[in-house]
């Protein structure tokens, strides 16, 4: 009796283990496509072959400049926001128990906006120092929020109205920023308040590829942490688990993956946002899918970049589109079935 | 003893109110002194400056009272409605809508005359609280499903979800279109100094008639605070008192919205700290909200022009300055449960 029933949950946990990885590949599969079409087609279209030599190392005229020095820093930077954003976003959903309770409804990517648009519009430094700002930005914003929020016991709700109070402040001294700066410098300032991949470069990728991978590293460890998190303030209680040491790893992974990706690329609204819950309808497995809402990011990301670059005839910052698909995401949430 | 109090407070706002105004005609990058101002109104001649600087002011004075005031009354209504603390055109993400659509109007529909915005910026602001308010109540969250009663975090989150998809779809009509920026950017960030008497008159209608309509429904909504159920029995139609608190509320954030810009959090402290003085009745709470209203802005504007010499501060940055930590303030105060 007690051995069938432990083969029933188990199957029932091996199937669930068997849809997670499927729903996976299907994701790496359409990324795998997305790449191939961002690194073939831009300005010029090149054939497969071409590509494929320059990736190799040869020299063909042209086409080595556009794939190596544009595309594929482009292709990768785009990848690693999307990761990290996704990976972001869903955690920060997880712990604060709520689908529209990400990293950007709750001001850390706009601190590391305001900070970057400061930077570059006030003090006028330029790329790495601001990169380094924007970071720093995101950070110190979210121990503001944690430390504001803080009053006696930790309270996912104060933090949750905390963060959008300050996201009101930095919206404005952003707004003021852009209002006071010269028209020349607008269209570089507008870029940090949307995100874009242009103008990307080789060299941001090993250091941010560290940072996604370290902390991404750390979510994934902290993997039965998050989903015990996620089932309340109670249950890690009552399961011995060390709850605030747990969640502030978390916290702060996701943060400072969340400002690492803002300072490459901008905010690139409605990225965090979306992913996490998007992942769990994918799996409707219940578990906390980290991994796959880092590879929805990377999807959404490089659609978003396709999307901008070849739909219309103007080209769009892939930011500008990720907030447009947001907008009809938000009326998609209220639409649908309530009771679910 | 509450009566005196509300009394002594009502004074001290009257007092404040005509230092506001009077500070609001004398600061700016030029600074009149008192008895220069006094002597220019009497129509002497002292300096040939002051006048159109005057004049200049009076106007963006007389702006500020009406914003202020309508913003101090919308506040206050959607706060008494939702039954919600932070209730705020601004958390709401109203002000981002009806922004959004002035914008959208400018870019697409080659929008320009103040009566177009107004009807633009009305649509956009009804359009966005009742997107907010059904994300609000029926996305399933923290404390799940429940119709008719948003929580104050629901509310709060699905206000700043809209106001960021409100945001980034501005960024997109202005990204392709650098040549208009520089109108478009107004759109971001309120202020009250670029009105004109014209765009006063216009708008004017449209918040007298929500001051009408708010102060005709101080009654059923003192009965509203009881409860649904209770205000059902003393015979309030509900629904109806609801949905015209809401309307009211609605015609003045976008009405001010289409003169003088997004002009976030003056709805949202005004109404908390005629609270502290005068209770829960409405009957002083509109009033007081509208007059402080006006005060917190006047003043909040002769900061900004005081900051920003020689030029200014939008007076939409000092209040979101100001408002921001005391919101978080109210966010500490309330209780929003351990969630």
């Amino acid at each position: 009796m007690n051995g069938k029933r432990k083969s029933v949950s188990e199957a029932g946990f091996h199937s669930r283990r068997r849809r997670e990885i499927r729903i996976f590949l299907g994701l790496l599969a359409i990324w795998c496509g997305l790449v191939v079409f961002l690194l073939l087609h831009g300005d010029q279209t090149y054939s497969f072959q071409t590509v494929w030599k320059v990736l190799c190392g040869e020299e063909v005229k042209g086409a080595t400049y556009a794939v190596r020095t544009i595309r594929v820093p482009r292709v990768l930077v785009g990848t690693l926001t999307g990761i990290a954003f996704g990976i972001a976003g869903n955690t920060f959903q997880k712990i604060l128990r709520n689908a529209l309770a990400s990293p950007d409804v709750m001001g850390i990517t706009s601190g590391a906006s305001a900070a970057a648009v400061f930077a570059m519009m006030v003090l006028e430094l330029g790329g790495v120092i601001t990169s380094a700002l924007a970071m720093a930005g995101g950070i110190l914003v979210a121990t503001l929020i944690l430390c504001l929020s803080r009053k006696r016991e930790f309270s996912v709700n104060r933090m949750i109205l905390t963060g959008i109070g300050i996201q009101a402040m930095l919206q404005a001294v952003i707004n003021f920023i852009i209002l006071k700066t010269s028209d020349y410098d607008i269209s570089d300032a507008l870029r940090w308040l949307s995100g874009s991949l242009n103008g990307v470069r080789m060299e941001d990728v090993p250091a941010f590829a560290v940072i996604v991978l370290v902390c991404g590293a750390v979510i994934l460890s902290q993997t039965e942490e998050l989903q015990l998190l996620s089932l309340g303030e109670e249950m890690p209680v009552l399961l011995g688990m060390r709850r605030n040491r747990s969640r502030m790893l978390l916290i702060y992974s996701a943060v400072v993956l969340c400002a690492g990706a803002a300072s490459v690329t901008g905010p690139l609204a409605s990225v965090a946002f979306m992913s996490g819950p998007i992942a769990s309808r994918l799996m409707k497995t219940g578990g906390t899918g980290t991994l796959h809402a880092g590879m929805v990011g990377a999807v959404i990301v490089l659609a978003g970049e396709a999307i901008g670059q070849f739909a219309f005839s103007t080209r769009y910052p892939v930011g500008v589109i990720t907030g447009i698909i947001g907008a009809p995401y938000l009326i998609y949430l209220l639409t649908r079935n309530k009771n679910s | 003893m509450k009566r005196s109090k509300t009394f002594l407070f009502l004074i001290s706002s009257l007092l404040l109110l005509g230092i506001a105004v009077l500070l609001s005609l004398a600061v700016g990058a030029r600074n009149i002194p008192l008895s220069d101002l006094i002597a220019t109104m009497r129509g002497e001649e002292i300096d040939a400056l002051y006048l159109p600087i005057l004049q200049k002011r009076v106007l963006r004075t007389v702006l500020g009272l009406l914003v202020g005031s309508s913003l101090g009354i919308a506040g206050c209504l959607m706060q008494t409605i939702t039954r919600n603390p932070i209730a705020d055109p601004s958390i709401l993400g109203v002000n981002t809508g009806a922004s959004f659509f002035v914008v959208t109007g400018i870019a697409f529909f080659n929008i320009h005359t103040t009566a177009q915005y107004i009807v633009f910026a009305l649509a956009g602001a009804t359009l966005t609280a009742l997107l907010v308010f059904g994300i609000a109540s029926f996305v399933p969250g923290a404390g799940g499903f429940r119709t008719g009663s948003a929580n104050p975090i629901r509310l709060a989150l699905s206000g700043a979800a809209v106001s960021t998809a409100c945001s980034s779809l501005i960024s997109t009509v202005m990204l392709p279109r650098t040549n208009v920026m520089q109108v478009f950017r107004f759109w971001q960030t309120g202020s009250i100094g670029g009105g004109t008497w014209e765009g006063i008159r216009m708008v004017l209608p449209f918040l007298l008639a929500g001051w009408i309509l708010a102060i005709l429904l101080i009654p059923s909504l003192n009965i509203l605070a009881l409860g649904d159920d209770i205000a059902m029995g003393l015979g309030v139609n509900v629904p109806r008192t609801r949905a015209l608190g809401a309307a009211a509320g609605v015609l003045l954030c976008g009405a001010t919205t289409a003169v003088a810009g997004p002009i976030g959090f003056v709805g949202l402290m005004v109404p908390h700290l005629v609270r502290i003085f005068c209770g829960n009745d409405l009957k002083y709470q509109v009033p007081l909200s509208a007059l402080d209203g006006a005060v917190l802005l006047l003043l909040a504007d002769v900061a900004g022009r005081y900051l920003g010499r020689p030029g200014e501060l939008e007076v939409g940055i000092v209040t979101a300055f100001i408002g921001a930590p005391l919101f978080i303030i109210i966010v500490r105060k309330v209780k929003v449960g351990k969630g």
